[in-house]
Parts: C-alpha cells; sequence; structure tokens
C-alpha cells in the first residue's frame, strides 16, 4: 500500500475512533439521565420542596 | 479565513458567559440534589418491609433509629403469628459510607434471654455499582449478618466472611450494623458493650500503596540515581498489578464528585482510599505537581503498555487536537451535573475501570472499554490525553495551583 494510502486509512482509523468514543460516552450520559429521571427525581424534588415552602 | 477571525471572536466572548453558565448550573445542581437526595428512613422501610407495622420509637441518643416492630398488620397475621410477635421486636436502621457513597442498613432485632438477636439484615439504600451488592447476595453474605448476638462484632474475615471484590461494600454494610446494633444494645438493651471497637484495617495492601506512593514521591524529584530508573520502570507495572487488578482502587469523576457530596470514606475503615486521595492532594497543594497520572493511576498503565506492544503512533484528528480540553471538561461538566442532581457517583462515572480491573459494569461502559483500549494501541494514551476527567482536573488544579503561588511571589517582590 502507498504511503498516501496508509496515511489516508490510519486518518480514517483514528477519526473512527475518537467519533466513536465520544458517542458511546454521549449515550451512556443519556442512559444515566433517563435512569435519573425514571427513579423519580422530579416527583422527589417537588415533595421536599412543597415541605419546605410548607414548613 | 474572515469567516474563522469572526467566528473566534464571537466564541471567544461567549466563553465568559460559558463558564458563568457552567458554574451556576453546578451549584442549582448540587443544590437541587440536597433537597431532593435527603435520607427518609420511614420511605426506605415501608418499602423494604411493606407488610410490617413499624412505629419510630423515641431515643434520647439522636443518633439511633429505631423502630418498634409490630409485625404484619393485624388482618394479615395467623393467630400463631400474631402470638410470636408478642416478644419484643424492633427495626435498627444504620448508616455508613460504601464504595459509592452512603448506604443504609436495617436489622430486625429480637429480644432473647441473653440481650437480642439479628435477624434479616437488608441494605436499604445504596449508591454501590449494582454488580457488587449483587455479588453480596448472592454469596449470602446478608444471611450471615443474620441470627448473631448483638454484642457480636460483626467484623469482616472474623465472625463474618468479607467478599474480594466488593470488600469495600461488605466492610461498610457490617460497619453500619455494627454502629446501629451496638448503640440499641447499650440505650435499649442495657448491655455492657463487651465488643471489639472499631478496628484500623490496616494489613499489607495498605503498606504495599504506601510504598508505590514512596516510588512515586522519589520518581518525582527527578533524581539521576540508579535506583529512581528503576522506580520508573517497575512503577507503571506495580500500579497496574496492584492498584488496578488486586485492590482495584483506581480513582474516577465519581471520587472527585462524591467529595462535595461529603462521600469520605471512614479512614480507619479504608485507609487506601485516603493514601490515594491524600497524594494527590499533597501532590497537588505543596508540590505542585500531579503525582497520580502515569505513576499512579493503572489505567494510563495499560495504554502505554498497549501502545509500547504495537509501537504505531497515528495523529490524532486535528478538531480532537485542538478541542479536546473542552471536550473533557464538557464531559466532566455532565458528569458532575448527573452525579449533583442523583447524589449517585456511578451516574456520571463514564470512565471503564471496574470494567478493566473487576470486571464489573453497567450497560454501555463494556463497550467504552474495548474502544478505548483499541485506541491506546494506535494512538498514544488515547485515553488519558483526550477524555480522562481525572487527568484534567489534577492538571487544571496544579496549574490553579502555580497561578496562585505566582501571584503571591509577585506581591511578596513588589512589597
Amino acid at each position: 500500500m502507498s504511503r498516501t494510502a496508509n496515511r489516508e486509512n490510519s486518518h480514517l482509523i483514528s477519526q473512527l475512533l475518537s467519533i466513536t468514543t465520544l458517542i458511546l460516552i454521549a449515550l451512556f450520559f443519556i442512559d444515566s439521565s433517563e435512569q435519573l429521571f425514571a427513579d423519580g427525581f422530579i416527583q422527589r424534588l417537588h415533595t421536599q420542596l412543597i415541605n419546605i415552602w410548607r414548613a | 479565513m474572515v469567516n474563522n477571525k469572526s467566528k473566534m471572536t464571537s466564541l471567544m466572548k461567549l466563553t465568559p458567559f460559558l463558564k458563568a453558565f457552567a458554574w451556576i448550573s453546578l451549584v442549582a445542581a448540587f443544590v437541587m440534589g440536597q433537597i431532593s437526595n435527603q435520607t427518609d428512613y420511614n420511605a426506605l422501610l415501608k418499602q423494604a418491609f411493606p407488610e410490617t407495622e413499624l412505629v419510630k420509637l423515641p431515643t434520647e441518643n439522636n443518633e439511633l433509629f429505631l423502630y418498634d416492630w409490630r409485625g404484619q398488620k393485624p388482618q394479615q397475621q395467623t393467630l400463631e403469628q400474631s402470638q410470636n410477635q408478642r416478644e419484643a421486636n424492633w427495626v435498627v436502621v444504620g448508616q455508613a459510607q460504601g464504595y459509592g457513597g452512603p448506604l443504609v442498613v436495617a436489622s430486625r432485632i429480637v429480644q432473647t434471654q441473653d440481650g437480642g438477636m439479628t435477624q434479616d439484615v437488608r441494605l436499604i439504600a445504596h449508591k454501590e455499582t449494582p454488580p457488587y451488592v449483587e455479588r453480596l447476595v448472592k454469596k449470602q453474605f446478608f444471611r450471615d449478618l443474620s441470627h448473631r448476638q448483638v454484642t457480636d462484632d460483626f467484623l469482616l474475615s472474623e465472625q463474618v466472611d468479607g467478599y474480594s471484590g466488593a470488600t469495600v461494600t461488605a466492610r461498610a454494610v457490617s460497619q453500619a450494623l455494627r454502629g446501629s446494633v451496638h448503640l440499641m444494645a447499650i440505650e435499649t438493651l442495657a448491655l455492657e458493650p463487651t465488643w471489639t471497637a472499631d478496628p484500623w484495617v490496616f494489613g499489607w495492601d495498605e503498606v504495599g500503596m504506601l510504598l508505590l506512593v514512596g516510588m512515586t514521591l522519589m520518581i518525582s524529584f527527578k533524581s539521576k540515581h540508579n535506583i529512581i530508573n528503576t522506580f520508573k520502570l517497575i512503577l507503571p507495572i506495580a500500579s497496574l498489578v496492584f492498584v488496578g487488578f488486586y485492590t482495584n482502587a483506581s480513582l474516577s469523576v465519581g471520587s472527585f464528585a462524591g467529595l462535595f457530596l461529603g462521600y469520605i470514606p471512614d479512614l480507619k475503615q479504608h485507609p487506601i482510599w485516603w493514601i490515594l486521595m491524600g497524594t494527590i492532594f499533597i501532590g497537588i497543594l505543596l508540590m505542585g505537581r500531579n503525582l497520580y497520572c502515569n505513576k499512579l493511576c493503572p489505567y494510563s498503565a495499560v495504554q502505554s503498555l498497549l501502545h509500547k506492544i504495537t509501537g504505531i503512533n497515528m495523529k490524532v484528528p486535528k478538531w480532537l487536537s485542538k478541542h479536546g480540553r473542552s471536550l473533557i471538561l464538557s464531559m466532566i461538566w455532565v458528569a458532575f451535573m448527573l452525579i449533583f442532581l442523583s447524589g449517585h457517583p456511578a451516574l456520571g462515572t463514564y470512565e471503564p475501570f471496574s470494567m478493566m480491573f473487576a470486571l464489573e459494569g453497567v450497560g454501555l461502559q463494556w463497550y467504552i472499554l474495548p474502544l478505548s483500549l483499541f485506541g491506546a494501541c494506535f494512538i498514544p494514551d488515547f485515553w488519558c490525553r483526550y477524555f480522562c476527567p481525572v487527568g484534567l482536573m489534577i492538571n487544571e488544579s496544579v496549574k490553579l495551583r502555580r497561578k496562585v503561588v505566582n501571584q503571591i511571589k509577585n506581591k511578596l517582590g513588589r512589597s
């Protein structure tokens, strides 16, 4: 394989690795956010704020 | 060219607003998290013992959380059950710091001739990574804590089998149980404290960690002595084996966010955490150096090793080189937001260290691990330079420290 082709391939590989890792980390954060809301964070915050307001 | 310049100027004008927004939103998330994540023992006990009537008992000691076990709600009892439940029964609740934050343990106590006995020990709230708790449940760790006298020591490896791979969680559970049961034994059952006081957990693991820290400090003094060169060769492998695989003590973004939430493990029970964190802070404050990355961090050792094996040096994309720092800062911000709002460090910890060293992980972390290892084969320090939050936080702290010291020196120089 020519040097130019090698350089292009390595550029592609490093682009692919970097972008895929970033996408996976972003997906991890999205998954965590869903877990946070599924856990009832909004309801708990709402209940506690009402308790504080009443107190 | 003109367009690029104007874009740059607009971006530079936005930067202070972005920084202000980031800090304000973190403070807001912290406050909201503190409000919504207050531990409600009554709600936790209702969830853990749904068919049972529990009435909180007033106690003189504010640290004792004691509930009268009134048994199953009357309409659900058989005659035999209602007769059995005339003997005194309580539920006592205790709390301790686990690996990922505070955990809450509830134990039913039945009065006996000798005093009392534990029954049905349950972990009713925790912030541990689920596989660690599942490991304890599978090995019947909670069952081992039941049917014991309230005056027992409840110490790991003496009366209770500790479980490697989940030892930190196991220690925290036994500490929470010990604290609450012993307090109840004194206050309610009027028993004499015949048990051993909380011991120091200090063995060969802790000695090993101190030796590694010693090597790190000696390397940092940049001497040309032969022994320092030997330490430079040994340290990465020793960190990989000891800090990584043997103790699984590597630090993550969750460890640092946990500091703000007050999730600080007990010094007697978890000295290794204190040794590692202490070394980092001594490095930052006293030496102005990052003593963790490329020295004590086992994952950086993995990255270097993989890269040495392949010897391939691919160039990182230009956009990643240019914006790498901003990307990591953004990831740190998102991680901290999630951790502050949930009070659960595992939700924001995207680093794949537990998968690598303990084969424990959740969901997408299993995909991030092979990708980061594969990347390290081709790009030097792939994870460390472009994705690691811990390294950036320590390096930024070191930079801040240097800036402050220089400012002080300048002021002293002028005066």
